[in-house]
């Protein structure tokens, strides 16, 4: 994997983590107690799903895809 | 040489595949058999939050909106909370004696006048007040269910809550038993199957807290549904339907099938079975995260508010309640794989407060406490 496939998959974990934290620190959810819309949380959650998608579905199975090929060295290197 | 990195090559992709196939169902998967098996570590966290939920809304009491959604939606969040900490306080009698003040405390609450006003606008009357009138008033059985529950686990019920109960039971039980399709109305001219095995449900357990015999009205609805109510090419309940003659007013649907299925289960276990049934045929999934169509295969409409969004045939709300009738009646398949797409979209997450799903709010968590925790409550 070249170097930004590494750093776009880290700031994809980091920000998944991050998220996860602040919305377990934040108790944030879509819904106010009162039962009220609230836009800001909607989209901090829809972030969170299209993450939360991208680290269940897609990095699985090519992180697994790259080991079992051994093509371990970063794109730059294979020239 | 070539022929073994192609080898590899392969081999890597068939790999790949079967990580996405194992993978992302294992992970979302992974409490479902804790839920099934009604681990109380599961089951009390989910219930924490939301007794934390009821504790803030007695400091800063919400009243609902005016509009009719609104307030059906606060009814249906502290009915939903009484009936799941009823349930896990069945399940659990070392649990009962913390819960049963907070199962009564929320019940009392779906009882208000102010979470009612939607019914009392609709029909011009209050439930309560009109209790020898003919209108069906259906809809109060969701908190006429919340306090049966309630009477069944808390000794301490309060007798005046307990007189209006009573007298709002004597009065469903009239106007389900005169009329002959099996339905009473929820507002002018709307009957809702799955608002009636409310009533029913309301009924069945008032009958086991108070010894009143019941049965003739259950078996009267029960032959009803069975006759008129479910749609015999789908299995599907009818969602709306004319009180009087019973004629179709909306498609059979899964979400009121749903929900329907868990009410029914309070009243009469055959029932709340065939409806199930049903419900599970309408069942797709793909890499093992399972949804309920919300209209039958061959049919197709759009979501409403009783189902919310309904994406790629298959709707929210249809396989929410879809959970309850899965862990009721022990049917592990379904349960898994429908949990597995709960816990994708849900975002279960912890706290300080307990365990809840992070896109639900009050009212999505407090309908799945209810449904996750299905089970005990179940008819004889």
């Amino acid at each position: 994997m070249s170097w930004r496939g590494r750093r776009l998959w880290a700031l994809v974990l980091g920000a998944y983590a991050l998220l996860l934290t602040l919305c377990t620190l934040a108790d944030m959810d879509p819904l106010t107690d009162a039962g009220q819309l609230d836009v800001a949380r909607i989209l901090v959650l829809l972030m969170f799903l299209g993450l939360r998608g991208l680290v269940l579905f897609i990095a699985p199975p090519v992180l697994v895809y790259r080991w079992l090929r051994g093509d371990r060295r970063p794109a730059s290197d294979r020239q | 040489m070539a022929s073994i990195r192609n080898l590899r090559t392969l081999l890597a992709i068939a790999a790949a595949g079967a990580t996405l196939r194992l993978f992302p169902p294992w992970w979302c998967g992974r409490d479902a058999d804790a839920w099934l098996a009604h681990d109380v570590a599961v089951e009390s966290g989910l219930a924490e939050y939301l007794i934390a939920f009821e504790a803030r809304d007695d400091v800063h009491r919400h009243t609902p909106g005016d509009d009719r959604f609104a307030g059906e939606w606060a009814l249906v969040t502290h009915q939903m909370i009484a009936l799941g900490l009823a349930q896990i306080a069945l399940a659990h009698p070392e649990l009962r004696a913390r819960y049963a003040p907070i199962v009564t405390q929320a019940a009392l609450k779906s009882f208000s006048p102010e979470m009612r006003d939607f019914g009392t606008r609709a029909w011009g009357e209050d439930a309560l007040a009109s209790l020898q009138g003919p209108h069906g008033h259906a809809y109060l059985a969701y908190s006429a269910l919340a306090l049966s529950m309630a009477r069944l686990i808390d000794p301490a019920f309060p007798a005046s809550a307990a007189a209006k109960h009573d007298a709002l039971i004597a009065a469903y039980e009239r106007r389900l038993l005169a009329s002959p399709t099996g339905l009473i109305e929820t507002y002018p001219g709307e009957a809702y199957p799955t608002d009636v095995c409310a009533v029913a449900a309301a009924i069945a357990v008032h009958g086991r807290v108070t010894g009143a015999d019941h049965r003739a009205v259950l078996q009267h609805w029960a032959s009803r549904v069975r006759a008129l109510q479910i749609d015999r090419q789908s299995g599907l309940f009818i969602q709306r339907m004319g009180a009087r003659g019973g004629e179709p007013h909306d498609a059979p649907r899964g979400s009121g099938t749903g929900l329907g299925a868990y009410f029914a289960g309070f009243a009469d276990r055959e029932v709340a079975s065939t409806l199930a049934d049903g419900l599970f045929r309408q069942r797709t999934s793909f890499l093992g995260f399972g949804a309920i169509r919300e209209y039958a295969r061959g049919r197709s409409g759009r979501g409403d508010i009783d189902s919310g969004p309904v994406i790629l045939g298959v709707s929210v709300a249809a396989t929410g309640f879809a959970l309850g009738p899965a862990v009721a009646f022990q049917r592990r398949d379904e349960f898994r794989s429908i949990y597995r797409t709960t816990d994708l979209f849900g975002l279960p997450m912890g706290s300080a407060k307990g365990r809840r799903f992070g896109s639900g709010g009050p009212f999505g968590n407090a309908l799945l406490l209810a449904m996750l925790t299905s089970g005990p409550e179940l008819a004889p």
